[in-house]
Order: C-alpha cells, then sequence, then structure tokens
C-alpha cells in the first residue's frame, strides 16, 4: 500500500508544478513588427497589400471612380439599364449599401488604420545617417504619404468622415465626422512630412519622394477651384501646385509605347509610373476576372464595366485614328468559348442591346489562351502622363505660357503633333475645356475620371459631363442610363449604411 | 459457473431437510432475462437466491412452510408471487417507474437521486433510437424540458442544442459535454474555411462526432447554475453529462445490429416549368419593350437567336426543360451495423463495441460512412485501488454536395438547384454542352467537399479507498485527439473554379484536448440520518488546435478533381496555420447534505484560472447553494397515499462563459501577401485585431426552484421548474464601423436576462404483462430580455412611434447583393435578436396616391414611418417621401414562445410502438429565398410559380406579388416583413413499431423494427425545413434561413439480437 501512496502523492505534486496559465501567443507582435528596416518594411508591404484588396484598388474602386464619374455602363446584374448597379451608381445615384460604397470606404479606412500603426510605433530616427535609419524613414514618410493619398480620397469621394490618425484602439470606436478643411490641412501636413521624409531614390516600385509632390499638387488643384469654406484667401492655389507639380517634371519619363502601359511584362515600375501598387499571381488584384470582357479569355470572366458610346465617340472625333483608342476599347474580339466574333458599338452600330458599349479593355487580361483569373498586371496609380496634363491645366491659369508644351508632350507619344485648335487660340476657357478632356482620352478608367470630372464643381459635372451624355447623339433610353442631375446627389457619395448602423457617432 | 456454485451450496439442504425445489426465470418488462435478482421466501430470514445470468433460479422451500416467493431487483418493482402448487414459474418484474433510488451522475460525482437539488434532466436512452442514430444529439430531441435541438437530417450536419434560451449573445451557446468525466469542448469546432474568396462561408459540420450514441448508457442534462457552478467558467450554457456503457457482472452478452434506410427530401418548391418560365422571360422583354426570347409552341420551348447580321431567327431545335429539384435531389440509402460484447468477473468487467455506418445523402455526391470502436474496462486491481478505462475511436469520410455561399447565386448549391433556369439549350448533338457555368449538375459532377476524420477519446482513471471511511482519492487524466481534414475543390463548371482553372481549399485540423482531475470524494452515512456526500479537486485543462489552411488553383489537369493537388500550378493561399492554446486550472469542491432523507443542502464552488484573460481578470470564482425539501416524507404527509414523492427544491448559483478565441487581450499581427517588380510574393505584416486587455469571462447568475413529484404508486410522475437568470459582461462581437478598420472588437458589455419555465411529465398509463403504455411529454417557456446593452439610446420606430431607445443591429447576412442587411437587431428591453426592416402594405395599385419617390403602380407598398415633425411639436407626424433606413421597424420575433416534446412508448404482447414528436411555437424566420423566388424580377432566375402567375398587372392587379421586373430587393438596405414567417412547426421525429421474434433457443432475443423519420411536419412555414441550420454560431444573425438545406424524410428496417 505505501507503494500506491508515494506514486498518488507524486503525481499530486508533479501534476501541480506543472500547470500553467500564462498565454503562449504563437502571433506575431507589435514588438516583431517593427524591429529592423526588414520588418519595417514588410510591415510597409502590410499597407500594400490592404490596397490591392478586392473591396479597394482590387475591384471595387474601379466600379466606384468608372461607373460614378458619369463615363461607365455596368454588367454586373444583368445587362440591361435597369440592374442595380446602373439605376444607382452609373446614372450617378450611389446607394448608400452598395458593396462599393461599403467596400472602398472599409478598405480605406483599414489602410489608413495600418498606416497610422507605423507612424504611431516608429517615430522616425532623428540625424538618420545609417542606410538602415534613412530606410526606415523613408518607410515611415511612405506610411504619412498613404494616409494623405487616402484621407484624400475619402474627402473627395464623401466630403466630411472621421478623422482617425491614431492606432486603432477598443476605447476609440466611434467618432464623428471632421470638417474637410480639417481634413485637408491633416492631408497637407501628412503629404509634407511624407516629402520629409521619403527617398528620392526608393527600391523598385515603391513612390520615391516625387509621389507626395504629386499628391500635393493635386490637392492645391482641388482647393483652388474648391468651396470658399475650404480655401484661405491668402494662398495662391494654383501657385502652390504649380510649385509642387514642377518638383515632379523630368523626374520620368513617359514610355514609348501607349499601349505598354497595360501590358502585365511592361507596366511593372516603368519610366512613366509614379505611385503603383505590385501586383503578382499570388497577390493579384480581381481586375482579370472583373475587368476582362466575357469571353475574351478561356477563364470565366465578368467584363463588368463598359464604356457609354458618348464617351467613344467624343474621343473618335477628338482624335481620330489615335491608338489610345484600341488601348481603351475593346470592340471586337473572337469569344473562346465559340470561336464566333464578337462586335460591340462602335462596330455594330445600331445599339439595340448591351452590343452598344465598348468594353473596358486596359484593366483586364490581354491573354486569349489565358485560363485563371489572377494576372500580373500592377496597378498604376499616379503616372507621368497625368502630371504633364495636370501641368498644363495650371499653367493655363497661371497663363505662365507652358501650358502647350506639356500636352504636346504626351500628345506627341501617340503621334498627334498638331495640337487642337483650343490649345493654340489663345482663349483661356478653350484651353481649360479642351484640356480637362485630355485627362479623359489619356487617363480614361484609370481611377481619376470620379475626381476629374467634379474638380471644378457641379457646373461643370452638369455642363460637360452629365447633359452631354443625356443629350448625346447615340443615346438610347431602352439602354442607356440617364444621368441624375441633383447637385445634392450627384456630387458625394452616401456615408455607407453599415457606418451609420455601427458608429454611434454618425447618424446620416 | 456461478450455476455449480449455487448448486453446490444447497446441496446440504436437499439432503437435511423436507425441502422441494423450486425454480424459474425473471424476466424484466421487455422480456429480457435479469441477471442478479434476488428471491427470497416470504417472511424467512434465509439468504434465499440470486439469478443467473440468464435470469434463471433455483430455491429449496420447506414443502410445509408459506408458499409466498419475494422477487425484487433494484429500480424495478417488487413481486410477491405464490408457490403453492408450482415448481417452475416465470416472474415479470416491472421497472420502478419513481427509480428514486437511481444514482445519477453529477459534475465530477454521482449522487443518488433523491438527494439532487439542481435542476437536472436525466434523459433515458432508448435503444431502438440509438441504434438508428449516429450523433448524440439526436437523443435529446424532444427529451428533455427546456433543452432545445437544432438539426438538419443531412449526413453529417452541423447541430445546435441550446439549454434555457441563449444566455450570451455571442454565438456559441453550446453546452458543455464531459464524456465520462472529461470535458470535450469541440461543439462547433470545425475545420476553418480555407477558400481566399471572401464571400464562402462552408456548412459547418457537426464537432461531435465519433461519441457513438450507441455506447452511451445514460445522459443527464445539467440545467440550472446550483447544478452547474462546479463546471465555473465553462458551465453557463448548460453541461451534458455522457456516461458510456460497462459490462456487468457474468457471463460475456453479445449484441448486433443491422439496419438499412431510404431517405428523400421532405418537401420541394414549387417552381415555374420550362414553358411557363418561357412566359415570364417573354413577358420581362416585352414589359422593357424588348422582343421575346422565346417562342412557345404548345408546352415546346424554341429559343431566338441573333444571327450574324442581328438578326432574329428561332433554333429549330426545341430547348430542354428540367424541373432541377427532380433531377437532382435522389433517394439516398444508408446502413448500419455493429455488435458490442460485454461481460465481467468479480474484480472487473467489460464493455466492446463496434460499429459501421454508411448514409447516403439525398444529392448523388452525398454521402458520410464512420466506423467506431469502444473499449470500456473496470478492474479492481486490489481491494483498494480501481481502475477505469475508456478508449474508443473513430473514423469517418464523407462528401458534402452542400455548399454555401454568402453571396447566394451562382455561387451556391442550393440556390441554384432551386433558382436554375429550366430550359437548357439543344444544338441538335447534346444536351450538356449548353447547361452553361454554375448549372446545378455542376455541383454534382464538378464540385467536391470531400471531408476525413479520425478522433480518439482515452480516459484513465485511478480510484484509491483511503484510510479514512468513506474518502477515495480519483486522479483521471483523458482527453482526446481529433484530426479533421476538408478538402474543398471547385471545377470549371462551376462559377468559383471557372475564373481559376480549378480550385482547391484545403483545410486540416488538429486538435488536442486533455485534463487531468485530482478529485477527494467522500460519501457517507451517520446513523442513518446525516448523509454526506462531498468532492474536493484540482483540475488542468489544456486544449490546443492548430488548423492548415492553403488554397490552390490553375489546375494542369482537371481529372483528379481535389485529390491530386500537385497538378495545382498557381498557390493561392500558401500554407497559413492557425493556432490556439489555452489553459484552465481549476480548484473546485461540493457538498452535499441530506439529514433524515428529508433536507439536503448542496454547496459548491468553483475557482478558474485561465490562460485567456490576464491581469485581475485571470481568475474567476463560481459559488452555487442549493435546498431541497422532500416534503413527501414528512409525518403530516404519509397520509396522503396518492403521493409517492414530492419534492421542492431550490437554487442559486454563478456560473460563466470564456468561450472566445485565445489571444484577443494582445495585438495580433498577420501575414498578407504583396509582391515585388519580379512578381514574386513577399510575405508582409499587418495588425489583424484590436486587443482589448480588459476582458474577461461572461457572468451568469440564476435561480431555480423546482418541485419534483411521483403520484399513485409513482404511475406519474414529473416536475416544474421555474428560473429566472441574468448574463452580466455579456462577450460581444461589437460589429465596427469601418471607419475603425476593423470588422469586430471582442468586448464585455450589457446584460441578458431569460425566465423560464418547464414541466415534464411521464406517466404510465397501462402495464401488465401483455399491454403497456407510457406516455412523456415536455414544454419549456423561454423569455429572453436584454436588460442594458452599454450603448446610448438612438432613434428608433417602434410600434409606429419614434421613441429613443438602446440597441444595436445585427450582421449583413449576405455578401452579395440580396439579404445585404442585418435582419436582426438587438433592443434593451426587448426578446433577443427582433427582426428588423420595413413593414409593408400590399401592393401599389394604379390610381394610388404615391407619397413616396422612386415608386410605381404594382410595387410593394413600403410604409413610409412618421419620420419628420411637420408641425413642431416634437412627435414625428409625417412620412419623409423617401423609403430608406430611417423606415425599418421592428418586423418579427425569432424566438418561440415554448418548445415542446413528447414521446409514447406502447408494447401489445411481442408488438412495441414508440413515438417522437417536437416542435416549437410562436416564432419567427427570416426567409431568405423568398427575396429570389418570391419576386419575378426577370434576372434569368427561376422563381415561385405563384410570384409570376400572380404578379401584378395593370389587367389583374394583384395584392400579393409585385409587377414582373420590380427589382428594389436587389441591394435593398433592409429586409421587409414580407419574408417574416411563422416559423411554427409540430414533427413526427421518429416512429418505430418492433416486433420481438420468439426465438427461444436460438437467440436470447430478436426484435425487428421499422421506422420512420420525420415522417411528417405541420408548420405554415413555405421554406425547406423549418428548423433552420444556418449561422448554428453566430449571435448575430438568428432566425435567418438563406439557402438553408432540404430536410429528409427517412424510413428504415433494422435488426437486433442479443446471444
Amino acid at each position: 500500500m505505501k507503494k500506491f501512496k508515494i506514486i498518488i502523492f507524486a503525481i499530486v505534486v508533479s501534476f501541480i508544478g506543472a500547470c500553467t496559465i500564462e498565454e503562449d501567443n504563437p502571433n506575431l507582435s507589435k514588438e516583431d513588427a517593427f524591429v529592423s528596416l526588414d520588418s519595417y518594411k514588410r510591415s510597409l508591404d502590410g499597407i500594400y497589400s490592404n490596397m490591392i484588396d478586392w473591396g479597394y484598388m482590387g475591384n471595387q474602386y474601379y466600379f466606384i471612380t468608372n461607373l460614378g464619374s458619369g463615363f461607365g455602363w455596368s454588367k454586373r446584374g444583368g445587362n440591361r439599364n435597369t440592374s442595380f448597379d446602373n439605376l444607382t451608381l452609373s446614372s450617378l445615384k450611389p446607394s448608400n449599401s452598395s458593396t462599393y460604397v461599403e467596400n472602398t470606404w472599409i478598405q480605406m479606412y483599414s489602410t489608413i488604420s495600418k498606416s497610422n500603426d507605423i507612424i504611431a510605433y516608429a517615430p522616425p530616427v532623428e540625424a538618420a545617417t545609417s542606410s538602415e535609419d534613412i530606410g526606415i524613414n523613408s518607410i515611415i514618410g511612405e506610411a504619412y504619404f498613404l494616409r494623405a493619398y487616402n484621407y484624400f480620397n475619402l474627402v473627395r469621394l464623401w466630403g466630411q468622415v472621421p478623422l482617425r490618425i491614431e492606432p486603432t484602439a477598443s476605447s476609440a470606436i466611434h467618432q464623428q465626422k471632421a470638417a474637410e478643411k480639417e481634413i485637408y490641412d491633416q492631408i497637407i501636413k501628412d503629404a509634407n512630412q511624407a516629402s520629409l521624409l521619403m527617398s528620392e531614390t526608393p527600391i523598385k516600385g515603391y513612390p520615391a519622394k516625387y509621389a507626395a509632390d504629386m499628391l500635393l499638387a493635386k490637392v492645391y488643384m482641388t482647393l483652388a477651384t474648391a468651396d470658399a469654406s475650404l480655401q484661405d484667401s491668402s494662398l495662391n492655389y494654383w501657385q502652390l501646385a504649380y510649385d509642387h507639380a514642377i518638383n515632379v517634371y523630368g523626374k520620368y519619363q513617359l514610355l514609348t509605347n501607349y499601349s505598354d502601359l497595360f501590358i502585365e511584362d511592361s507596366n511593372d515600375a516603368n519610366s512613366e509610373s509614379i505611385f503603383e501598387l505590385q501586383v503578382a499571381i499570388g497577390a493579384s488584384t480581381d481586375h482579370v476576372r472583373s475587368f476582362t470582357a466575357s469571353n475574351y479569355t478561356k477563364a470565366n470572366t465578368f467584363g463588368n464595366i463598359r464604356i457609354n458610346a458618348d464617351v467613344y465617340d467624343l474621343h473618335n472625333a477628338t482624335y481620330p485614328g489615335d491608338e489610345r483608342i484600341a488601348a481603351t476599347f475593346l470592340t471586337n474580339y473572337t469569344q473562346q468559348h465559340n470561336g464566333k466574333t464578337y462586335n460591340s458599338y462602335p462596330n455594330v452600330t445600331n445599339r439595340t442591346n448591351w452590343n452598344g458599349f465598348p468594353y473596358l479593355y486596359k484593366l483586364g487580361s490581354k491573354d486569349p489562351a489565358n485560363m485563371i483569373r489572377e494576372g500580373n498586371q500592377n496597378v498604376i496609380i499616379y503616372r507621368y502622363a497625368d502630371l504633364l496634363i495636370m501641368l498644363a491645366e495650371i499653367s493655363n491659369e497661371l497663363q505662365n505660357g507652358e501650358a502647350l508644351g506639356y500636352v504636346q508632350e504626351v500628345l506627341n507619344r501617340v503621334g498627334i503633333t498638331t495640337p487642337l485648335a483650343a490649345y493654340t487660340g489663345g482663349d483661356q476657357a478653350a484651353f481649360r475645356n479642351a484640356i480637362m478632356k485630355e485627362y479623359q482620352f489619356e487617363l480614361l478608367m484609370e481611377g481619376h475620371d470620379w475626381f476629374n470630372n467634379r474638380r471644378r464643381g457641379y457646373d461643370y459635372f452638369l455642363n460637360n459631363v452629365i447633359i452631354p451624355h443625356n443629350t448625346s447623339a447615340s443615346f438610347k433610353a431602352a439602354i442607356d442610363v440617364t444621368h441624375e442631375t441633383s447637385e445634392a446627389i450627384v456630387m458625394k457619395l452616401p456615408i455607407p449604411a453599415s457606418e451609420i448602423n455601427y458608429n454611434e457617432e454618425i447618424a446620416n | 459457473m456461478k450455476k455449480i456454485i449455487l448448486l453446490l451450496l444447497f446441496t446440504p439442504y436437499i439432503l437435511l431437510s423436507q425441502s422441494r425445489s423450486v425454480s424459474g426465470v425473471v424476466k424484466d418488462n421487455s422480456n429480457q432475462p435479469m441477471p442478479g435478482a434476488t428471491v427470497q421466501i416470504k417472511g424467512s430470514n434465509s439468504l434465499g437466491a440470486i439469478t443467473d445470468f440468464d435470469g434463471n433460479f433455483s430455491i429449496l422451500v420447506d414443502q410445509n412452510e408459506a408458499q409466498v416467493l419475494v422477487v425484487s431487483f433494484i429500480g424495478f418493482l417488487t413481486e410477491e408471487v405464490n408457490i403453492s402448487n408450482q415448481s417452475t414459474l416465470t416472474v415479470t418484474l416491472q421497472p420502478d417507474v419513481s427509480e428514486l433510488d437511481e444514482v445519477v451522475v453529477v459534475g465530477y460525482g454521482t449522487q443518488r437521486k433523491s438527494d439532487l437539488t439542481g435542476a437536472i434532466s436525466s434523459v433515458k436512452v432508448e435503444e431502438n433510437i440509438a441504434r438508428q442514430s449516429t450523433t448524440v444529439d439526436q437523443l435529446l430531441q424532444g427529451r428533455a424540458a427546456g433543452v432545445k435541438v437544432i438539426q438538419n437530417g443531412t449526413p453529417g450536419s452541423g447541430v445546435s442544442i441550446r439549454i434555457r434560451g441563449a444566455s450570451s449573445l455571442r454565438g456559441n451557446n453550446e453546452p458543455l459535454y464531459v464524456v465520462d468525466g472529461v470535458i470535450i469542448s469541440s461543439a462547433g469546432e470545425d475545420a476553418a474555411l480555407a477558400e481566399s474568396d471572401g464571400n464562402s462561408i462552408q456548412e459547418s459540420q457537426n464537432g461531435l462526432n465519433g461519441i457513438n450514441p450507441r455506447d452511451i448508457d445514460k445522459i443527464e442534462v445539467l440545467k440550472d447554475a446550483s447544478a452547474t457552478a462546479i463546471y465555473g467558467s465553462r458551465g453557463a450554457n448548460g453541461v451534458i453529462l455522457i456516461t458510456t456503457k460497462k459490462g456487468f457482472e457474468g457471463k460475456m452478452k453479445i449484441n448486433g445490429y443491422v439496419n438499412t434506410s431510404i431517405s428523400q427530401v421532405s418537401k420541394t418548391f414549387e417552381v415555374l416549368s420550362g414553358a411557363d418560365y418561357a412566359r415570364y422571360e417573354n413577358e420581362r422583354q416585352l414589359n422593357n419593350n424588348n422582343g421575346a426570347r422565346y417562342q412557345i409552341e404548345g408546352n415546346t420551348v424554341y429559343q431566338f437567336e441573333e444571327d450574324e447580321d442581328g438578326n432574329s431567327v428561332v433554333n429549330p431545335f426545341p430547348l430542354t426543360q428540367y424541373n432541377w429539384q427532380d433531377e437532382i435531389f435522389k433517394l439516398g440509402l444508408s446502413n448500419s451495423v455493429g455488435a458490442s460484447f460485454s461481460g465481467g468477473s468479480e474484480n472487473g468487467n467489460y464493455f466492446v463495441s463496434m460499429g459501421a455506418n454508411n448514409q447516403g445523402g439525398v444529392v448523388d455526391n452525398s454521402q458520410f460512412r464512420s466506423g467506431d470502436i469502444r473499449i470500456n474496462l473496470n478492474q479492481q486491481l486490489s481491494s483498494k485501488l480501481k481502475l477505469q478505462a475508456r478508449i474508443s475511436g473513430f473514423v469517418s469520410k464523407g462528401m458534402f454536395a452542400q455548399d454555401g455561399d454568402r453571396t447566394s447565386g451562382s455561387r451556391s448549391f442550393i440556390s441554384n438547384v432551386i433558382g436554375f433556369r429550366p430550359l437548357v439549350g439543344n444544338d441538335g448533338q447534346g444536351l450538356d454542352n449548353d447547361l452553361g457555368l454554375s448549372n446545378p449538375l455542376s455541383w454534382i459532377n464538378d464540385f467536391e467537399d470531400n471531408s476525413r476524420e479520425t478522433r480518439y477519446f482515452a480516459n484513465v482513471s485511478l480510484t484509491y479507498d483511503l484510510p479514512v471511511k468513506g474518502l477515495k482519492y480519483k486522479v483521471q487524466a483523458g482527453g482526446n485527439i481529433r484530426n479533421k481534414e476538408r478538402r474543398r475543390f471547385y471545377g470549371i463548371t462551376t462559377y468559383q473554379g471557372s475564373s481559376a482553372n480549378g480550385i482547391l481549399a484545403v483545410s486540416d485540423l488538429t486538435s488536442q484536448s486533455y485534463q487531468i482531475n485530482n478529485l477527494l470524494q467522500y460519501n457517507r452515512n451517520y446513523n442513518r440520518k446525516h448523509r454526506v456526500n462531498a468532492v474536493l479537486g484540482i483540475t488542468y485543462d489544456v486544449r490546443n488546435s492548430e488548423n492548415e489552411l492553403y488554397e490552390l488553383g490553375n489546375f494542369s489537369t482537371l481529372q483528379y478533381g481535389g485529390d491530386q493537388p500537385q497538378y495545382a500550378q498557381d498557390v493561392r493561399t500558401p500554407n497559413k496555420t492557425i493556432f490556439f492554446k489555452t489553459q484552465l486550472l481549476s480548484y473546485l469542491g461540493r457538498v452535499n447534505y441530506t439529514f433524515n432523507n428529508k433536507y439536503i443542502f448542496t454547496g459548491s464552488f468553483r475557482a478558474d484560472g485561465s490562460s485567456k484573460f490576464t491581469g485581475d481578470n485571470k481568475y474567476s470564482f463560481f459559488p452555487s447553494l442549493s435546498l431541497a425539501w422532500r416534503l413527501s416524507k414528512e409525518d403530516f404527509f404519509s397520509s396522503i397515499d396518492a403521493v409517492n414523492e414530492l419534492k421542492l427544491r431550490a437554487g442559486w448559483g454563478q456560473i460563466g462563459n470564456q468561450a472566445i478565441r485565445a489571444y484577443q487581450t494582445a495585438e495580433n499581427y498577420g501575414a498578407y501577401l504583396y509582391s515585388n517588380t519580379s512578381n514574386e510574393n513577399i510575405v508582409s505584416f499587418a495588425r489583424d485585431n484590436i486587443a482589448n486587455p480588459d476582458l474577461k469571462w461572461e457572468t451568469t447568475e440564476q435561480y431555480n426552484i423546482g418541485l419534483d413529484f411521483g403520484l399513485f404508486n409513482n404511475r406519474i410522475s414529473g416536475s416544474i421548474e421555474a428560473y429566472s437568470k441574468e448574463t452580466n459582461d455579456l462577450l460581444q462581437a461589437l460589429n465596427l464601423p469601418g471607419s475603425t478598420g476593423y470588422a469586430t472588437l471582442l468586448i464585455n458589455r450589457g446584460s441578458v436576462g431569460n425566465k423560464g419555465l418547464e414541466v415534464s411529465l411521464s406517466s404510465t398509463v397501462v402495464n401488465t404483462k401483455d399491454f403497456s403504455l407510457d406516455f412523456g411529454g415536455n414544454i419549456s417557456f423561454n423569455k429572453s430580455e436584454i436588460l442594458s446593452l452599454g450603448i446610448p439610446d438612438a432613434d428608433i420606430i417602434m410600434d409606429g412611434k419614434m421613441t429613443q431607445k438602446s440597441y444595436y443591429l445585427g450582421q449583413n447576412v449576405s455578401s452579395g447583393t440580396y439579404f445585404r442587411s442585418p435582419a436582426n437587431i438587438f433592443v434593451k428591453g426587448e426578446e433577443i435578436g427582433l427582426f428588423y426592416g420595413w413593414e409593408t402594405d400590399g401592393i401599389y395599385q394604379e390610381g394610388d396616391d404615391i407619397s413616396v419617390s422612386n415608386f410605381q403602380a404594382g410595387d410593394v407598398r413600403i410604409v413610409d414611418q412618421l419620420t419628420v415633425d411637420s408641425d413642431g411639436d416634437g412627435v414625428p407626424d409625417t412620412g419623409d417621401g423617401v423609403i430608406d433606413n430611417n423606415d425599418r421597424t421592428i418586423i418579427g420575433n425569432p424566438n418561440p414562445d415554448f418548445i415542446f416534446g413528447m414521446n409514447l412508448n406502447m408494447r401489445y404482447k411481442r408488438f412495441s410502438l414508440s413515438a417522437l414528436l417536437n416542435g416549437s411555437y410562436g416564432n419567427e424566420i427570416a426567409n431568405g429565398n423568398l427575396l429570389r423566388l418570391g419576386y419575378a424580377e426577370g434576372t434569368g432566375r427561376n422563381v415561385y410559380a405563384a410570384a409570376y402567375h400572380n404578379a401584378w398587372r395593370p389587367e389583374a392587379p394583384s395584392e400579393t406579388y409585385p409587377r414582373i421586373g420590380y427589382n428594389k430587393i436587389n441591394q435593398a438596405t433592409s429586409i421587409d416583413d414580407r419574408i417574416i414567417e411563422d416559423g411554427s412547426y409540430l414533427r413526427l421525429s421518429n416512429l418505430t413499431l418492433g416486433y420481438d421474434v420468439d426465438v427461444e433457443g436460438v437467440f436470447e432475443s430478436c426484435n425487428i423494427y421499422v421506422s420512420g423519420i420525420n415522417l411528417f411536419t405541420l408548420t405554415d412555414y413555405s421554406g425547406y425545413n423549418p428548423e433552420v441550420t444556418n449561422f448554428l454560431n453566430n449571435g448575430n444573425i438568428i432566425g435567418v434561413d438563406w439557402n438553408g438545406l432540404p430536410n429528409v424524410r427517412s424510413y428504415l428496417l433494422g435488426v437486433n439480437i442479443n446471444f
């Protein structure tokens, strides 16, 4: 019996000694995420990874900016003008519960939240001299740049939004909307901080400090024509825009072939790219699946975004034979599932059904043999051609005589050597109207149209986009969307229903 | 052997006295021989005899003495038999219905049933039902008051059990399962989703596989806090104690069974036929001023096509018409076979069982196969040391057709079976080439959801009698290892697989849990007046779980489906492992004291230290107290003959819930893919959650009062319980505003109350040798109330008036375009999870004054609630002319008024009949299927026949269905009351007719039975099944049917043989 007692006693003692209730957390912690240049870089990549998410640049952002610009028509949810997308976003009446409005909002803030972590957890190294420290500072600068970029998107799309600049904590869940002025002030502050910290010669594929200048130029251009309540009367916004834009001038160069911008093999970190997101199979966007025309490839793709006929008409009328037309609009191809030819407008002229809309060619796959939905084509957010058009527009406002030179650089690439009369006639207003359309011809559906069409205010949008569409010669009520005209509805997106549902400080 | 000993024992008497021998057999009411029954001569003090393993006895009686034998057995009514003129006889003992001296398993020990003070339901395991069942939940359905079982007849599908309502808003309200003293915390556990597609969800599968119902001896359901407080921070949802079988002393008993069954879906939806569908499409085209799509000649449909020049021509080959539900749903064939061997000697006993089971689903690629084995051993190692060992193993392999997807539409199996267009193109060469993407057949032929599971349970305990009388020390170590792999493959004809050239998602779960219990047990009587039953213990509980996930795509050959992952060329999600480890160190104790068999006191405590919490929240303390008074033992009651037992019980206790994921108090960083300019993937870091260092367990305080009674010789017995519980510091997954950058945050906030009444009754109406009739029933009322939420009041419309309440909304049901809104709301002062949305009032007719914008005649008339205060008196008195989220109000309640179960057992000679009914009354269901089926929206999908035929038309103004082409349901920001339906039902869940074949001399017994499972369901619910199994463990989506699976009806034939 004694033997048993000893055994039992030994069991009890060893048992109590072995017990622990300390949590042994196998996950990466904050302390591990910010230790060396390499781990900082991985945290920065965490922000970029968030930006290529389906909810943002991977898919949903392009619905917002393309359909919501007045240029697009959605194939999603049925090929008809009464589908949900076409009744709402495409006709400029966005719904506060559409996936696009919700997801882009969520993902922009998610990006901001990750930027906030880097900014708060990793203060810049003062008087950095080692390459490690300079590298770290550059990454922190990039976090400021990304925060500014995302708030600039938010404030333009929604107006007043919550301004969160601290890491998200359980104590600060509910927050009210900030005034637009406050948001713009923060954007300018962050972008300036970014410009100070970011490198002039970054790792390939990441933005240099000039991206921050380009962002600031866009911010000042926006403020230049914004409501007086957002402006500081002592500032010359066009001059500020010029000062930053000119910093970027000459730092990049246009690709020789326009269409190479949209080819997987040639678009990675190309000489024209100022700010881009890296995409590869595995870490892919959804562009191939969502934006490749149906049956253009062997893989099942949706061809969700199509282009209004009047957008094609204007481009073709302004620059007939422009090589950018073939790189932008897909109007004719062999269908992979049945070998038959598919034609859309303008090859089909009578526009009786959805053939009345060309597909968007830029974002989808270019390879008919493709079997998968993923792709390697990078997302280029800022490119040099955009900056040149901006410089032309700014210069026209400042009347500094440089305007034509910049726009001609863009046109020369595509073989248009004779400028439009509006550019040479010496009429500032005519130049202005023409240069605003230049963004459309060069950058159609690359994510800028929503902003460029509204930047000069409601009247500009109404008279240059909405009415021309609703009254265009090719317009057909049976298939086309009719754009809403009310200023209260068309200028901003509604705050997403989920934000109103869950944020106790926001009621509408 | 024993017969010989007995014979030897009695030999001297034969020689010495004037005796004669009386022999016979003792059987129980089901004609089974009863070993171990006592046979005595009335009035004699002699030892008497004990029946052997075949129930036989032989006893010597004095030829001249009294001629009455007394036959007794614990748990049975004692029988007196006159033997004056008999020398061989058969004695049948009837069970004592009250079974009051039965021993009941409680937490960390056992108690006499008469000494219980808490609310405990003992569930008798019906052998025939157990043999038909594959999971333990089926044994509980309708059997115990206050226990609600939610399950679906599909093989291997998930189940959920709620005891006394939901005491938490967090979702997983599953009770704690304890098998032979070891906690199994896998209810609701499943291999995580491996698909990278953010819209995917997978149907949950049973987390309790491997607990074989046929091996279960009894089940105790601990319901109130005084019973469950000994399980501390995990006792709040109730505890289900399962005891597996053991062998009995005597020669080996063998039981064998085999059964086979066929199943069919119990209901189908009535959708449009092919020709009607063509008419519907044509009408929609016409309404849009477009040309017809189909040419219809009688019931033959031809399609218009465009030729090269864009002109419309008729394809000369008629389209093939399908009724997809008939096409897809087949008869399922199932069978199971098994055997058990049990026996024992003086020093030990054994129970060994094994079984195999093959369940065929009602869809071709749906099947569940399993095999199990169990060895239970008890052995007395020495006079003071006893060893108990329980070891079981389980393997299963399942194929499942069902696949959920939160977006529904083309991505969901059920949605396509019901809604896929019934017309299929035909080019004259073959049918299948034009079926199109994600047709119902692609889910059968080109989709796999394969599961493999192996699971081992083991549990060994040593009990040592200490030198103090009545004191024992027990050390028990046990646990289980579960490996489950779930592989889902989408071929290129499925929507998911089509864009990636095949997708394979693999999820591999390994979970291990073990416990070490150290218990001091004390059990002693003093002077027959005082009885003490106490336990003191320390337990340590560890649970490890690792879930490996990866996803592959772009297969170079699709020939092997998901079996050969090496043919995948792209890694869509690199191997990702989700780890969890939690530890719990606990100190516990309980004293149960009975005075004079009348007054009973129980007190218990438990202190839990949990790894999930930090700082002061690490340890929590859970006490309980309860009292019982057996009135029937009082002198003033002894004169009332009708009352055999009357016991009043009252208890109080605190229990907790800490069933949250580990590591929530810390900020955790996860891995995300990005790439470099060479198109190589980079693994980046990003924060996954918001840390909440203040997290703690939630505490439920519960009062219970109960009355147990036994009347008329215990022919009627039952109990009535009333309870009130309140849970504070609710653990909630707070839905976060998107601007925080995160989706949810786990917090402690608010409190919820549940009050209820449970009545259970069983009665033996007739009990004679040839005929018996038992009836049992239970009914449970539970009402929940949200007591506080910790959220500031905000505007809400209730009963047509704008008011201010504290509330929050549930989660968006779908991530797609239909049901893209929350269905539930949680309002202070109301029941949990009320339905929230728009009220409707028929259909707008031509000439109606339509005061809201964007609506026309033929649209659904959604009530524009009074939100605008036009006269400035502070009370909104008019609508704002816009239908939006401000017009939402309470439109339904998913909580039942009561649930009930009934059972009936009848025996006539060799026939037996048992029936089991269960049901729910007063709950409503948000039937998401109606969002697509209930509107002739014209999206190229099939709809309810009625939605098209009775659609509003200018010439046929309907008040029930809107116009063809009405599409305000698509991306609606709210649900409306058109999808809220009464979910009450009454179901005959099992009807079994058995016959005892006369096999005397061949076997001991042979029973043949036929059963019908889910023979009928009385309900007004229009969906497949009013027992909704969607979102089982999601506390923010309640009572929502979203592509729920059809229930099955089965017919079963079985044989059970005892050797």
